[in-house]
């Protein structure tokens, strides 16, 4: 091997001059010092002027030529490479080249004619994380690989900007364990490196996700959407379910689920404790689509604690509902028909028959007629009006009708617990259905809607069942619940198309059955006109609906993760908003299906309770919640959220994930950004971020 | 009772209420603002569930009240009971529901009238016509949903604008340049005040205004200008583009409305603590402050529910007009107290009467055609219009049970109203399409 090509390699040089210099040999080093990560590399050149004859470089660093593993290596050309580690205790070292000529003998070795020496500083490596692994995490206990480089043993490790245990496997690996809770599922592990000084840095985020599949069996959009318009909200739980089951058996799943309800105890309890625990069930029962479906029934078949302000009927009202969610329109019916606080409600307990010329009380005939089941006007199946020959439509009914079903209703009384019919009206009581009273009822022939015939002499039993088979059977009944229930879970206005296949399946459920909720629930839930995802840009524009105050409130703690201990507060909140729950102002509930949004020729029975003042009671709501400002009341899991700020992109890439299902518009992801990024900390980039999400109808309006 | 209200208040203080929109607009404000002495205010008090005004003015000749015995039974109220009023003619006798007893104060005082059964009618309507299907009836009598709207709207068809919103984009030209809404409600979104132009504001007692702020202030305005774009971007979605009009409507006047609740002339006029009380006291507050908010006409809209009463109607009524006319008698005053009683009318609307008959629950059922009051400075005291016969079954029951046929349209009494408060005679009947139906379209109540 020829000697220059053997000194190259530890830091020699062979150069060849013009002649030996008599005068003044001088060197430059470029650069003349330098910061360096280690395990980079740094080329320095030497410059050398003055010289006349042959001469050679000699590079050496700390003086050992050709340095060693400790300080790092510096070829012949000026290559320094670092050490795999700063070497304390200084962290830096001295790269020096000498400039030599050969020896005249008498001189046995070269002799220096010109040096010059350059710092080196060197830093810990920039740790980078290629992947974990596994990138999904099951609830358990895990181990977590972290792949990347740059690694040490003194790194820091933060899961959720927690301070770690890590195994140093290698530069290249590190592995933490731990165990992921049930109460993670849907969440992340936001994992960050950070290697200490000299040269202290951090990695990019990565991600890893704690779920309960492998493969999603729907699209992340899908999902979201179906949570918002079948439960109280998107949890990351919930988001968890659907997407590990697909739309399919998660209904099926919801359908089986057992109703949650209301505990005895609260029947002795005034009625705000069980409007506070209706949202303790929508936050966290597990029979989520049964709450939902109830809720919307309880929008159709109203009873309002401003009247009936006592548990001991509530409750059983409400349970009707659950009880009924899936169940059969006709059975509905006739629960609502005997329950008691209905019968208060709409005064059909202890309405008798006509006497010294007093006729019955109307209330509960026209309403079950015009709100609960077939509507004031004649429909076509697909919720159109039938119209007549002057195009008017033609009325379902006339104050004649009204008259005959409520004297078909007469004669009922509160239960008296005893066996046998009572024989006069019994004082209020509310542990079961209504009991009937034969000598106060009418008994008289009633002609009832179409000139539909109740022979006379029939009991208060067979005229009750009789009647509302009549009108259950009445083909508005399809149209008239299937509208008014796409309204509360889906789209403020479905196209007569939507109610028109809902209808059908009100109809008959392909069984022959008519009436069987479950099928009507899962052909609105699945219809092709339920989703956004097809639509052309004229049937957007108009689809979806404002969500009420309560769910307004309720998704979003449920997408926030919030831990409730005070759900009076809740309540409060939605108050405020316009939706006091259970206690609506009047039989038209909380607002009206017919309700159109001013200026528009659109429906929006939410916007009935949405003024400028209310839409700031909901973004000042926003701006309190995510600040924490109800306190241990209304906890926030922003665990996660908080890991991302570091880097606002992502940190809006998962609030689009939680709130928008991946669908929030680029426009509004634009806006926040800047905010994002000018917020000073990363408590306050959270906020910031949800806030803009969440206070305006962006977020509020289900589409 | 837990006072969690009293809680959410301590938590909700966190950030700076209303600090974050600051408007120098209102600068304009007072430069654009003309004279006060022009000012009018018309304000309905709607009372919700269909009142049975067969209680609130009952006839107290012999042969009516004779009938009115008979015909309403149990539900009669006696005679001694009742606060007198006669007719500016002297002729015609009747006694007001005791509870009344400020309105009673009022009548005496002449600020009142009397309104006999007005409802909705396309066109002047006989039980005869109606047998014969000679004439139009509204859609869906005796509907609570279907009549107030068309009380609202007086549209006997159902749907479109209000009524007040119609009169309130013809005349709101004379308020400020600043575009304070002439239509304010203070019970919440309701139909009446939209306009086909105009849109009212919603100002319910115990509203507050602004938006909080929290965090560091520079990050703040960054955070705040952010939502501005956001409420005004396109998205494609009208009901999206709806409510984030609303909540900006609500920024943008933020300042001027705390202005108004807040910053007007101060009255000592005390108001009853019940729900029409604050109502009225709001509306009060924000005619106080006209000048400051330039307004030289205004339109407002109270509410009031319970008077669904298929039960027990008595007792119900006893403890609503106790809330009702202390309410009315308290605002009357301040209006008074602030110099503007002249300028300002206050009116009632309700869905429908009830049956004149009982039902066996001692309530009455939903009929048609029912008494009304307006109260103000500029009305000529009278009891207008034609009792009907109390017959069940009589010339006027369109039904068995006393559902009377209205005498009086919605429309002649809105007009009557609309044209004092400043619109020109040949836009009512644009306001009012079907007013050219009957031959009085000015009842003659108001000055």
């Amino acid at each position: 091997m020829p000697l220059h090509t053997l000194l190259r390699g530890i830091g020699w040089s062979l150069l060849l001059g013009g002649s030996l210099a008599h005068g003044a040999v001088t060197v430059t080093l470029t650069p003349s010092s330098a910061t360096l990560r280690v395990g980079s590399q740094q080329k320095f050149d030497a410059k050398v002027d003055g010289a006349t004859t042959t001469y050679s470089l000699v590079w050496s660093v700390n003086s050992i030529v050709g340095g060693n593993a400790t300080l790092g290596t510096i070829a012949g050309d000026g290559l320094y490479t670092t050490p795999a580690v700063p070497n304390s205790p200084d962290n830096k070292v001295t790269v020096r080249v000498q400039v030599m000529r050969p020896p005249k003998p008498p001189e046995t070795a070269p002799v220096q004619i010109a040096a010059k020496s350059a710092t080196v500083y060197l830093q810990n490596p920039m740790p980078v994380v290629s992947a974990l692994v596994p990138a999904v995490i099951k609830p358990g206990p895990y181990v977590l690989r972290i792949l990347g480089s740059g690694f040490l043993p003194t790194t820091r490790l933060y899961i959720n900007q927690k301070l770690t245990e890590f195994s140093f496997v290698s530069g290249g690996e590190l592995r933490v364990s731990g165990t992921a809770t049930e109460q993670q599922v849907g969440d992340l592990l936001v994992v960050k490196l950070t290697n200490p000084s000299p040269g202290s840095a951090t990695s990019a985020l990565a991600l890893a996700e704690i779920r309960t599949f492998d493969q999603m069996k729907t699209t992340v959009a899908e999902a979201h959407r179906m949570l918002r318009v079948a439960t109280w909200g998107p949890s990351p739980a919930a988001m968890d379910r659907v997407l590990a089951l697909g739309v399919p058996a998660w209904l099926d799943e919801q359908f089986a689920q057992p109703p949650s309800s209301f505990p005895d105890t609260l029947l002795t309890k005034p009625l705000e404790y069980t409007q506070e625990y209706a949202y303790k069930l929508a936050l966290e029962g597990p029979d989520q689509l049964r709450q939902r479906v109830a809720f919307a029934l309880h929008q159709i078949w109203v009873v309002s604690g401003v009247e009936v302000d006592c548990a001991e009927a509530y409750i059983p009202y409400y349970r009707i509902l659950l009880n009924r969610a899936f169940g059969n329109y006709y059975e509905l019916m006739k629960d609502m028909a005997l329950n008691v606080a209905m019968g208060e409600y709409l005064d059909m307990v202890n309405n008798a028959k006509a006497a010294n010329g007093r006729l019955p009380n109307e209330n509960w005939a026209r309403e079950l007629m015009q709100l609960f089941t077939i509507g004031l006007v004649k429909l076509n199946l697909d919720g159109t009006p039938v119209t007549d020959a002057a195009g008017n439509p033609v009325p379902t009914y006339g104050q004649e009708e009204v008259m005959a079903v409520t004297r078909a209703f007469t004669g009922w009384t509160y239960p008296d617990k005893r066996p046998g019919n009572p024989t006069r009206f019994n004082p209020a009581y509310y542990v079961g259905p209504m009991e009937p009273v034969q000598d106060l009822h009418d008994t008289g022939e009633k002609i009832l809607l179409d000139g539909y015939r109740l022979p006379a002499g029939q009991s208060a039993e067979k005229d009750l069942e009789d009647t509302l088979q009549h009108i259950f059977r009445h083909p508005n009944v399809g149209p008239f619940v299937s509208r008014q229930l796409i309204q509360r879970l889906v789209t403020s206005n479905p196209s007569p198309a939507y109610i028109g296949r809902v209808a059908a399946v009100f109809n008959n459920n392909g069984q022959g059955v008519r009436g069987d909720l479950k099928a009507v629930v899962r052909a609105i839930l699945t219809d092709p006109a339920a989703s956004s995802a097809t639509m052309n840009a004229s049937q957007r524009a108009i689809f979806g609906k404002l969500q009420e105050p309560a769910l307004f409130v309720v998704s979003m703690l449920r997408a926030l993760k919030a831990r409730v201990t005070d759900h009076p507060f809740v309540a409060d909140l939605s108050s405020e908003m316009g939706q006091r729950v259970f206690y609506s102002p009047s039989v038209f509930n909380y607002f009206s299906p017919n309700y159109r949004i001013p200026g528009t020729t659109l429906y929006g029975p939410e916007f009935q309770v949405l003024s400028a003042a209310t839409a700031m009671n909901r973004a000042n709501f926003v701006a309190t919640l995510v600040t924490g400002g109800f306190g241990s009341s209304c906890k926030l899991d922003l665990t996660s959220l908080r890991a991302l700020a570091d880097e606002p992109p992502l940190l809006i890439d998962r609030v689009n994930r939680i709130l928008f299902g991946g669908r929030m518009p680029k426009a509004l992801a634009d806006q926040i950004l800047p905010a994002v990024q000018k917020a000073p900390s990363r408590d306050e980039k959270v906020q910031t971020a949800l806030y803009l999400a969440l206070a305006t109808g962006h977020y509020q309006v289900d589409k | 009772m837990r006072t969690r209200r009293e809680f959410l208040k301590q938590c909700c203080t966190l950030g700076a209420a209303g600090a974050s929109v600051n408007l120098t607009r209102l600068g304009l404000i007072s430069a654009n603002a003309q004279s006060a002495s022009g000012y009018r205010a018309l304000v309905c008090v709607f009372l919700f569930g269909g009142n049975d005004s067969n209680n609130t003015l009952v006839p107290t000749d012999a042969a009516n009240y004779q009938d009115y015995v008979r015909g309403r039974g149990p539900l009669a109220l006696p005679a001694q009971s009742l606060l007198p009023v006669a007719d500016r003619a002297g002729q015609r006798t009747f006694g007001l529901h005791p509870q009344l007893a400020g309105l009673h104060q009022l009548y005496g005082e002449g600020r009142v009238a009397a309104v006999l059964n007005v409802g909705m009618l396309v066109r002047p309507t006989t039980k005869e016509l109606i047998r014969a299907r000679q004439v139009p009836l509204p859609r869906n009598l005796y509907s609570h949903s279907d009549q107030v709207q068309q009380w609202q709207t007086s549209n006997p068809l159902g749907g479109g604008s209000g009524w007040g919103g119609r009169a309130a984009d013809l005349v709101q030209f004379m308020n400020s340049a600043y575009g304070f809404p002439t239509g304010i409600s203070v019970n919440g979104n309701t139909a009446f005040l939209n306009g086909n132009t105009s849109r009212p504001l919603n100002v319910n007692p115990g509203s507050r205004f602004g938006l909080d702020g929290f965090g560091d202030p520079e990050a703040a305005k960054v955070r705040q200008a952010a939502l501005q774009q956001i409420l005004t971007f396109d998205s494609g979605a009208q009901m999206i583009a709806a409510a984030n009009g609303i909540l900006n409507q609500g920024v943008a006047n933020a300042q001027a409305i705390s202005d108004a609740i807040n910053g007007g002339t101060p009255f000592a006029t005390a108001f009853p603590n019940t729900g029409i009380g604050n109502q009225l006291r709001q509306v009060a507050r924000i005619i106080a402050a006209r000048n400051n908010l330039g307004m030289n006409r205004q339109i407002f809209f109270c509410g009031m529910g319970g008077y669904d009463n298929h039960n027990d109607l008595l007792p119900s009524q006893t403890n609503l007009f106790g809330l009702l006319a202390p309410a009315l008698t308290a605002f009357y005053r301040a209006t008074e107290e602030l110099g503007v009683a002249q300028s300002v009318t206050t009116f009632t609307e309700s869905e429908f009467n009830r049956t004149f008959n009982s039902n066996t629950g001692l309530g009455s059922d939903h009929a048609w055609g029912g008494h009304h009051f307006v109260i103000g400075g500029a009305v000529r005291r009278d009891i207008y219009g034609r009792l009907p016969v109390l017959h069940l079954q009589g010339p006027d029951d369109a039904g068995d049970r006393g559902l009377w046929i209205p005498t009086i349209s919605l429309d002649q009494y809105a007009a009557t109203l609309a044209k004092w408060f400043g619109v020109q005679p040949m836009d009512l009947n644009t306001i009012f399409p079907n007013l050219t139906n009957f031959s009085t379209p000015d009842l003659g109540f108001l000055s």
